[in-house]
This record gives C-alpha cells, sequence and structure tokens, in this order.
C-alpha cells in the first residue's frame, strides 16, 4: 500500500480534531468533506494542466512560459511531466524528483531548447536535497530508476522543436506525421501526474494506467509566461485536478471504497476499458469570459484554450481529428446586446470548415472573426460565451476544455485569469443556446439540485 | 429570433438538456457529482463575491494606483447585486446596489467611488436607466420599487467618510450610520476589501445589520466577477478572479428558507456566520484556513513577492466601536520553504509577531513573517492563518500571491488551500512546534 504518506496522515489525523466534514441525505451541500467533489479549484492535487504554453526558441530573450510544480507533503514523490503538441499529441515525458516539500521550476525553453531539467544539477535522489522535515518516498513507489534523471538526449530536443514548431513527428522511417500546427514559437501544452517510478512510460501507453500512476493529492503549482519584447508577465494557477478517491495503487484500488463516481475522467479517453480508473476529476466544458478590445487603452483580450479530442487516442501517427469543432461561440457587450453564430453545426449551408474548430491548445484573440461573431456596434467590452462540448454524436458526453482569460493594454499591462466556469465537468452538456441560429434555451449556469 | 418568456426558456433548456448524470453515491468516491454541492470553493457562478484586498491612491487621478472590478450576471434574469466596501479592520464603510439586466456586466473603478463618489459613471444604474438586451428578462421575483435611478453620485459626506475610513482608520457619523475613530490601520492608500451580495431589493441596509439577512439577502448563484489592480507609475497590472462563494442550497428566500429539511444549509458554519441570525441562514460556503503559496525573492531579476490576505474578522452584528481594535488578530502558523526544503518557522513556544486584520498586503521580506537567513531566493510558504490554535473551528481566510519583477511584470495568482471551509483546523505544525502536526493537505475520508 502506500499512498501519500500513510504514517504521516494517521498522525495527522490522531494530532487534529476530528473531521469537521460529513455527507448528508438531504440540503446542501450533500458532501462537506474535503477531496469530495466534482467541484475544479486550486487545491492540492494529484495532476496538474498547463492549458498553453509558448517559447520563442530564437531569441533566448523572447518569449517562454515557466512553471513550478510544488510537492506540499512531507513523503518524496516522483511527477511526470508530459509535453503535448496542439493537436493533443503526446511529444515526450520526463520525470521530477521532490523530496518532501520540494519545488521545482522548470523554464519550457530549457526543456524544448536544450533538454535541460530543473536546474544544472538536475533532478534526482542523488541530487536533490533532503529537508529535515522531508521523509522518503513511501510503500508503492520505485525510486530505484530516479537516482540522477539526465537532461535530455539531443536527438529528443531535435524531435520536440520539430513537433511545437513544426507539427512533425518523425517515424522511425524519417517519414513525418502531422502531429501539430505550424507556429513560428513552440506551442503546446503540459501535464504533470503523481507517479510510482521513473520511467518514460506517456499517458498514451498502457503502463501509464496499469503501473505508473498514482492518486496522492499533493502537488500544486502556477505558471508565469513572460514576453520580454512587449513588457508583458501573465500568471496563474495551473489547472488542479484531484484524483477522488484518492491513494492506492491500481492493484489495491479494487474495493467499494475505491469506486470512482465520475460519470467520466480527465484521462478517460486514454483508459481502457469501462472504469475510469485514472480517477482524475473530469473539466467542464462551458464557461465565460470578460472581454476589452480597442479603447483609448488599447485593450486586446485572447483566450487560451485547452480542450479534450476524445475520437483520437493519439496512435503512432493517428492525428484524425486534430480539430473538433466547437458547439457555441456567443459574445455579449456591456448593453447586452448578444451576438451568435450564423450558421450553427450540422447547417444549411454548413458553416466553413475550419470556422469555429479548435485544436487541443489555442491562443485565440476576441477579434479573430475566424472563431468569435463579429460585434457589429463599436462595442469595447463585454463578455464571451464558451461551449466548447464539439457536439459530436459519438459521444455520450460533454467534451473537456479549460478557458484563460488574457489580456494586455498599453503594450504594458498584462492578466492572466480562469474564465468562470458554468458547471463543473460532471455536468450534463448542453446545446446551442436560443441566441445562435437554430438553438434554444436561455443561456446559464448548469442546473443543481437544491431548491 | 422571437423570444420565449422566461419561465418557458428555463423549462425549455431543461427539456434540451441530457438529464444531469450527477448524482450521490454511498460508497467510493466523491459522494457527490452535483453541481453546486459540495464545500470547495471554485471559480464558479456565486451568491457572494469576495475582493479580498483592494488600495486605491485617492490624491493622483488615472496615474496612480486604483482597483478595479466587474461583475457580471450570467442569468437571463434581472439580479440586485449589493457592494460593501470594508476597511482592512472589517469595518463596513458603504453599501450601495448595482441594478443588473440579464446578461449584464458592470466595471467599477473604486478610484471612482472613493476619490469622486461616483458609482458606475456615467449615469449610474437603474431600471429606467439601463439597456435591455433582447434575451434579457423581467425578475419579477425582486423588489424593484427602489431601483429606478440608483445614485451615480454619492455626497460629499460620503466621499469623505470612505476617505477617512480606508486612509484614516476612522469616520464621522452621518444619517443613522454612526461614527468611529477606531475602525482601521492608517493608510498611504485607501485600503480595504469589498463583498458582493446578490439581494432581492434597493435597500442600503449593510451585512451588519439585521434586515440584511431577514429581508434582503438572496441565495441565486448568478454572478460572476474579476479585478485588476494598476499603477500607471510602476508600470504593472494585476488580474484574478475574484472568490466565488456559491450560496448551497440555492435560491429562495429567507422566508420560504425557514422550512423544508431540503432548504437546510448543511455547513458548519458560514462566510457571514458572524453576521447572519442563525451564524448559517446565509448559507454561502466557508474559506479555507490553510494556505501554500510559493514566493520568489531579490535575484538578478530583482523579483518581489507580496501576499493579500483576507481574514475573517469576529465583528460581526451588534459589534461596538472599540471592539474593531481587536481585529488585528495573530495567525497559527507560517513556515517559510525554500527550495532546498530548509525551513524556518518561529521559536517553539514564541508568538508569531505576525498581527493581521481583514485584509493586508504583507511582503515576503516583512519582519513579521520568518524570514529565511541562507541567502534562498525562492520557495514557498505555508500560512495557518486561523486566529486560536485552541477552538474547535479554523477562522476563514483567503491568499492571493502577488509577485512583480524588474517594474515591469506583475502578476496575481490564487494560493493553494490545503482543505476547503469545511477541513479541520490544522493546529501549530512540528516544524514550528515539538509534537505538532504534519504540514500537508488537510486528511480526507478517502481509502
Amino acid at each position: 500500500m502506500t499512498y501519500r504518506c500513510l504514517v504521516p496522515v494517521v498522525v495527522l489525523l490522531l494530532a487534529a480534531v476530528p473531521l469537521l466534514g460529513d455527507t448528508f441525505s438531504i440540503g446542501g451541500p450533500r458532501s462537506t468533506d474535503n477531496d469530495d467533489s466534482c467541484d475544479v479549484t486550486a487545491l492540492p492535487a494529484a495532476t496538474l494542466l498547463l492549458p498553453y504554453f509558448e517559447v520563442d526558441l530564437d531569441d533566448f530573450n523572447g518569449e517562454t512560459t515557466l512553471f513550478t510544480v510544488t510537492n506540499v507533503a512531507d513523503r518524496a514523490q516522483v511527477v511526470r511531466v508530459t509535453l503535448w503538441t496542439d493537436y493533443g499529441y503526446p511529444v515526450v515525458s520526463f520525470n521530477i524528483y521532490l523530496t518532501g516539500y520540494d519545488v521545482q521550476s522548470i523554464n519550457l525553453r530549457d526543456v524544448i531548447y536544450t533538454g535541460r531539467i530543473g536546474g544544472e544539477e538536475g533532478t534526482g535522489t542523488s541530487v536533490s536535497p533532503v529537508g529535515e522535515l522531508s521523509r522518503s518516498a513511501g510503500s508503492g513507489r520505485d525510486v530505484t530508476n530516479c537516482t540522477d534523471i539526465p537532461h535530455l538526449d539531443p536527438a529528443i530536443v531535435t524531435l520536440m522543436q520539430h513537433a511545437f514548431t513544426l507539427g512533425a513527428y518523425p517515424l522511425p522511417n524519417d517519414a513525418a506525421c502531422v502531429v501539430g500546427n505550424t507556429h513560428t514559437n513552440a506551442i503546446g501544452y503540459a501535464t504533470m501526474d503523481v507517479v510510482a517510478r521513473c520511467s518514460d512510460a506517456l499517458p498514451t501507453d498502457e503502463a501509464y494506467f496499469t503501473q505508473d500512476i498514482r492518486y496522492d493529492n499533493v502537488l500544486m503549482g502556477e505558471y508565469q509566461q513572460l514576453n520580454p519584447a512587449n513588457a508583458y508577465a501573465q500568471g496563474g494557477t495551473l489547472v488542479h485536478i484531484r484524483a477522488i478517491p484518492e491513494g492506492g495503487t491500481q492493484q489495491s484500488r479494487n474495493g467499494a471504497m475505491s469506486a470512482v463516481n465520475f460519470p467520466h475522467t480527465f484521462y478517460g479517453r486514454f483508459v481502457s476499458g469501462d472504469t475510469p480508473s485514472d480517477a482524475r476529476q473530469p473539466l467542464p466544458s462551458r464557461y465565460l469570459a470578460r472581454w476589452i478590445n480597442g479603447g483609448a487603452g488599447g485593450f486586446q483580450t485572447a483566450f487560451k484554450i485547452w480542450r479534450e479530442l476524445t475520437g483520437r487516442n493519439a496512435g503512432a501517427c493517428g492525428i484524425d481529428n486534430d480539430y473538433t469543432t466547437v458547439a457555441e461561440f456567443v459574445l455579449f457587450d456591456e448593453a447586452e446586446n448578444a451576438f451568435g453564430q450564423a450558421v450553427p453545426p450540422g447547417g444549411d449551408p454548413p458553416r466553413p470548415p475550419e470556422a469555429q474548430d479548435l485544436p487541443a491548445a489555442a491562443l485565440i484573440n476576441i477579434a479573430d472573426g475566424d472563431y468569435f461573431p463579429v460585434v457589429p456596434n463599436a462595442a469595447r467590452a463585454g463578455w464571451a460565451y464558451m461551449n466548447l462540448d464539439s457536439r459530436s454524436t459519438t459521444a455520450t458526453r460533454a467534451e473537456q476544455a479549460w478557458v484563460i482569460s488574457s489580456m494586455r493594454a498599453e503594450g504594458r499591462y498584462s492578466g492572466d485569469f480562469d474564465a468562470t466556469a458554468f458547471g463543473n465537468g460532471c455536468s450534463p452538456r448542453v446545446n446551442e443556446s436560443e441566441i445562435s441560429e437554430g438553438g434554444a434555451g436561455p443561456i446559464g449556469p448548469s442546473p443543481n439540485t437544491t431548491p | 429570433m422571437k423570444r420565449l418568456p422566461s419561465i418557458l426558456t428555463l423549462l425549455a433548456l431543461s427539456l434540451l438538456a441530457v438529464p444531469a448524470p450527477a448524482a450521490t453515491f454511498g460508497n467510493g468516491g466523491p459522494s457527490t457529482t452535483n453541481n453546486d454541492d459540495s464545500c470547495d470553493v471554485a471559480v464558479l457562478p456565486a451568491a457572494t463575491l469576495l475582493l479580498p484586498f483592494f488600495q486605491v491612491d485617492t490624491e493622483v487621478p488615472a496615474t496612480g494606483r486604483t482597483t478595479l472590478f466587474t461583475i457580471t450576471n450570467v442569468t437571463n434574469l434581472d439580479r440586485i447585486a449589493r457592494v460593501t466596501l470594508w476597511t482592512d479592520y472589517g469595518f463596513p464603510v458603504i453599501s450601495f446596489n448595482i441594478f443588473l439586466t440579464g446578461y449584464d456586466v458592470q466595471a467599477i473603478n473604486l478610484f471612482d467611488i472613493i476619490a469622486r463618489g461616483i458609482i458606475a459613471p456615467d449615469g449610474g444604474t437603474g431600471t429606467v436607466i439601463e439597456d435591455r438586451g433582447e434575451f434579457s428578462d423581467v425578475n419579477r421575483s425582486l423588489d424593484l420599487s427602489r431601483c429606478d435611478r440608483l445614485p451615480g453620485q454619492l455626497d460629499d459626506s460620503y466621499i469623505n467618510r470612505m476617505q477617512s475610513a480606508f486612509l484614516e482608520g476612522r469616520v464621522n457619523p452621518i444619517g443613522t450610520l454612526p461614527g468611529c475613530a477606531n475602525v482601521g490601520g492608517e493608510h498611504d492608500f485607501a485600503t480595504g476589501y469589498a463583498t458582493i451580495d446578490v439581494v432581492g431589493n434597493c435597500g442600503f441596509l449593510q451585512p451588519n445589520e439585521t434586515g440584511y439577512w431577514t429581508t434582503d439577502l438572496r441565495y441565486d448563484n448568478v454572478l460572476t466577477g474579476d479585478y485588476q489592480q494598476v499603477d500607471s507609475q510602476q508600470n504593472y497590472a494585476q488580474a484574478n478572479p475574484l472568490v466565488h462563494i456559491r450560496a448551497i442550497p440555492e435560491g429562495g428566500t429567507p422566508a420560504s428558507r425557514t422550512t423544508g429539511a431540503e432548504n437546510r444549509t448543511n455547513f458548519e458554519r458560514t462566510f457571514y456566520a458572524n453576521y447572519s441570525t442563525d451564524t448559517r441562514s446565509d448559507a454561502r460556503q466557508p474559506l479555507p484556513s490553510t494556505f501554500g503559496a510559493r514566493w520568489i525573492q531579490g535575484g538578478p531579476l530583482e523579483f518581489e513577492t507580496f501576499y493579500k490576505v483576507w481574514r475573517e474578522v469576529p465583528t460581526g452584528t451588534g459589534a461596538t466601536c472599540a471592539s474593531y481594535g481587536d481585529n488585528v488578530m495573530p495567525a497559527v502558523d507560517v513556515v517559510v520553504f525554500d527550495e532546498n526544503e530548509n525551513f524556518v518557522a518561529r521559536a517553539d513556544n514564541e508568538p508569531l509577531p505576525l498581527g493581521l486584520a481583514g485584509t493586508a498586503l504583507l511582503a515576503i521580506e516583512d519582519d513579521s513573517l520568518p524570514q529565511m537567513t541562507n541567502g534562498a531566493l525562492s520557495g514557498w510558504t505555508y500560512f495557518n492563518l486561523d486566529s486560536d490554535a485552541e477552538d474547535e473551528e479554523a477562522t476563514q481566510n483567503w491568499v492571493v500571491v502577488s509577485m512583480r519583477s524588474q517594474g515591469r511584470y506583475s502578476v496575481d495568482f490564487d494560493a493553494t488551500a490545503f482543505g476547503n471551509g469545511c477541513s479541520a483546523p490544522s493546529g501549530v505544525s512540528k516544524a514550528t512546534q515539538q509534537g505538532g502536526t504534519t504540514i500537508g493537505p488537510a486528511p480526507n475520508t478517502n481509502p
């Protein structure tokens, strides 16, 4: 058994007053327990998601994205970082060894440009300092291959650079798959999972979920996106995705108490069988995000959007739905004028092939008429409603997404903040609203069971 | 497109949507997958929004520092939001209403309010002023009798009251509002925090008045919002969502929620427990008490880290003037880690000098925090901001990490809570006290 640390948890339970949380059959909420809901928020988690990164590989002083992972518990942990293309192709995984209460900063330019992970000395059991309050990795962990985690091989560095900028990933015969869009800067997203050992298995490998994954909600993290040329920095918390129920290994999680009650999970598309064995909270699909554009301050608003692409299991070259349709974008101005889509999915005539279709990670400007409805009245501000479910007829649930509002002004101000979700990841999918042609019903929060 | 009446459209939505798969469970986890059914505070539509800290330069128009926030009504029905501005000691200085039609958004610059007395320029808000969008519907459950033209310009007496309160910590009596010379600290810039509640009328009761809870308050999770703190002279802007605090269970009025088991609030205590009539009638989620927050300080990039800290104060309904000074409270525990897992904490049995009231901007270099002496440039801070380690309930708090660098980079982001507001108190850690608790996430009921 394992887990985050059985002994300290027992100590904590003995030392602290009894749990205040509880479950209830009536009234609300039904549960006040910690780690007992489908709501995603900044609480220690088993998976962290960086929804969007961008790195200028040509200019050492150019744009880059940094993130930090912190182990908030006393037991050592292994974290598997996976970098994905904007089409959702997992290019590389590497491990970070965190002693108890350890924190590791990663500059993605270091990783993608030079292959360097962590500081110059790298990371690993023989490298990482051990604090007075830090304890060894618990049972259920195998850190024998974590002694001195090497920097990435130059060949892998070349692969990453091709994948994140050219969207090309070489096969053994030197043929190239299209695994991403073409960008001047390296663009993609990253996931960080608590795992049991240091291996190079990817989330698309079966062993990842049968052997490697662990379920301890012990990580926290944040990101900064820096653009020295434009003198702006944006920052926010990473998306904290908890494993519920927490703890154990794949083998030990076989009783009724280990049942995962989510209708689907964050990694559900990669987990074989009907059981969502990753146990990660699913993300919502509908969001509200503020926008300001133009005016005396030269405001610009873009959205960093992460999307689940459910139709693919990311085989060697299996990119067959690099973009998928977005159910609905609606723009409101500050006078409550609403602008929806003129042509609904499946409409006649159909939408242009790529209009309002988005990949797995994208930065979309509010003024980009290929995606958002055009506001014809010169309004400068309002809010955007985004239903990022693809409404795929082959999917039985709403597809997951995450949205960050990213604002800039006057060439010196900039800020990122999470958009407001309209329900949790367990909420039902919602059709197009009355505001878009062919839709029906008002826009609003997902229903709940309270009176 | 012709619109349906609001009730019909709501019915249509419920029919169009796939039936909710959410449910509750006797085994496994989570116990509930329902929307709005937990103690976890997340960025979801809420009945109360909290701006944990504001700072406004009242002397330098347009070029000084100010805090702006935005409120959005995410539903098609009219809503009224009651904004209350509090001093850093938790004294409610002024409340005013914002009328929001369906899908309306209202930006507020606190410089406009505190320095100029202007709410929602240029014309204010109100039922006769607001545009009504094609998809916005009348909310017949609201008492709109005093909402036709909400004041856009406050009297000078109110402006003086706000400025003396937020800058000097004192207020003069005005109308039925009492005076007090002890309501906040002294600051170079107007400092405090703000709450925004869904209410049912356009009255002017404040959260420390009984009628606020027995007649005014509503329970609809329909608001969202964000803030920006701008300092033009130092070229920085910081932005973040407001704290979204949901009412659970949702809906109804104070009167309609007094009966029926389904209206029962299962929180042990609530966000407004010190104010609401039976300590839980506001039904707002409580906030947590323990947090992990990153810091970077110094180095070639001249990093600076501050924490914007909001704390629950004990003064509630009926508090006396003299009691506001007692709102500067200790914190149970603060431990500062560097990136090599070295830590500093207060010496065993010595009191932590950290004393914070309702809100504060705290520098990582502040002497009241334990200080690294090894030259470390970064790490993270463990905050247990409960004010009393001996009682059975942790006081509520919120922490925002605020970083700056090189006079041009700046970001705000929420610290990571180590449990929800229903988690048990953590006690003093063993980093601080021999035999103390292990620093880590709050326990849960999982296997």
